[in-house]
């Protein structure tokens, strides 16, 4: 076998071993989607919320999450108490701060500019949510809003 | 002064190549993860090497401009060059498979390399998160590249040499 067609099978081999690792981590990890965006032009996509990995838990809370031109919709169930804990169970969140100070910096991978004036509100129900994730008890059928606004 | 002429002939050459790197992003940028920059990025490389780096930073600049300077903008000033360093090294393959895989692999790692930006912003578990959530997408980039590049990668590459040979005779 020349070196040539050596080369080629060895990048075949690489590729493919690449995409297994990539589907198996994803496998593993994906969240509990069940967006109405089409998952257009953005850096994040999903399962269904039928997805039998996703941990059943006894409280289930829908959080719906809007930014740039994606709006999707991810049921949570969980045993979590507070809604970061739910959020971080599924990977949703990046932040900053320790307990109650907890702040949000970053939804679904898409983070907060600050330099924009960005960042995450917390809406239930559309009623703005004065308390940060870490310190929102949760409950049974709730529904739960992160929205990214720009403008403090 | 022919010296000259030949400069400026190709100095208009690169801008033009990297109008159309943006161009094609704009006009593909309604499919997700699906574009061509990356194969006319290979295919500029192995004409032109190391002054790929022009129509590049032109794109990259370009998309500043249209979209605003976010943060993702940091992505782009670094995502791009291991593919031009990797196509430099296998300049001289001219397996369409072989560019399928190379481009193929750079589809896949996108959204790890664009990942290491926010490792420094947000740590580790920032970065393994922004993996995470876009390995979906990293999967369709994959196979988008791989498709690209077995279809466009000789026709483009014949095309650009067949240019360069007509601008080097002027």
């Amino acid at each position: 076998m020349n070196k040539k067609k050596l080369g080629l099978i060895l990048g075949v081999v690489l590729l493919v071993v690449l995409v297994l690792a990539f589907v198996l981590v994803y496998r593993a990890n994906r969240p509990a989607y069940s967006g109405d965006d089409g998952s257009t032009g953005t850096t994040t996509g999903g399962a269904q919320s039928t997805d039998p990995s996703n941990p059943i838990g006894d409280k289930t809370v829908t959080v719906k999450i809007v930014y740039d031109d994606v709006s999707k919709t991810v049921e949570i169930n969980t045993d979590a108490d507070y809604l970061k804990g739910a959020l971080e169970e599924k990977n949703l969140i990046v932040g900053s701060g320790e307990g109650e100070m907890f702040f949000i910096t970053a939804v679904d991978g898409r983070i907060a500019d600050s330099g924009k004036q960005e960042w995450w509100c917390i809406t239930k129900g559309g009623e703005v949510w004065m308390t940060g994730c870490a310190a929102t008890e949760i409950a049974d059928g709730e529904t739960y809003e992160l929205t990214l606004k720009t403008g403090w | 002064m022919k010296v000259q002429r030949l400069d400026i002939y190709r100095l208009v050459l690169l801008s033009l190549l990297g109008a159309l790197l943006f161009v094609s992003q704009v006009v593909l940028s309604w499919l997700p993860n699906i574009e061509i920059v990356s194969i006319l990025l290979i295919t500029y490389t192995r004409v032109y090497g190391l002054k790929t780096l022009y129509p590049l930073y032109i794109f990259v600049m370009m998309q500043g401009f249209f979209y605003g300077f976010g943060h993702w903008f940091l992505n782009y000033l670094y995502v791009w060059l291991p593919l031009v360093l990797v196509a430099l090294v296998f300049r001289r393959m001219t397996s369409p498979i072989g560019w399928a895989i190379v481009n193929a692999i750079f589809g896949l790692m996108f959204g790890a390399l664009c990942s290491i930006l926010y490792l420094i912003l947000g740590g580790p578990s920032m970065m393994i998160a922004y993996w995470i959530s876009g390995i979906w997408f990293d999967l369709l980039h994959c196979g988008g590249n791989l498709l690209t590049a077995l279809v466009l990668s000789v026709p483009l590459h014949k095309l650009l040499c067949r240019l360069n040979d007509q601008l080097s005779r002027l």
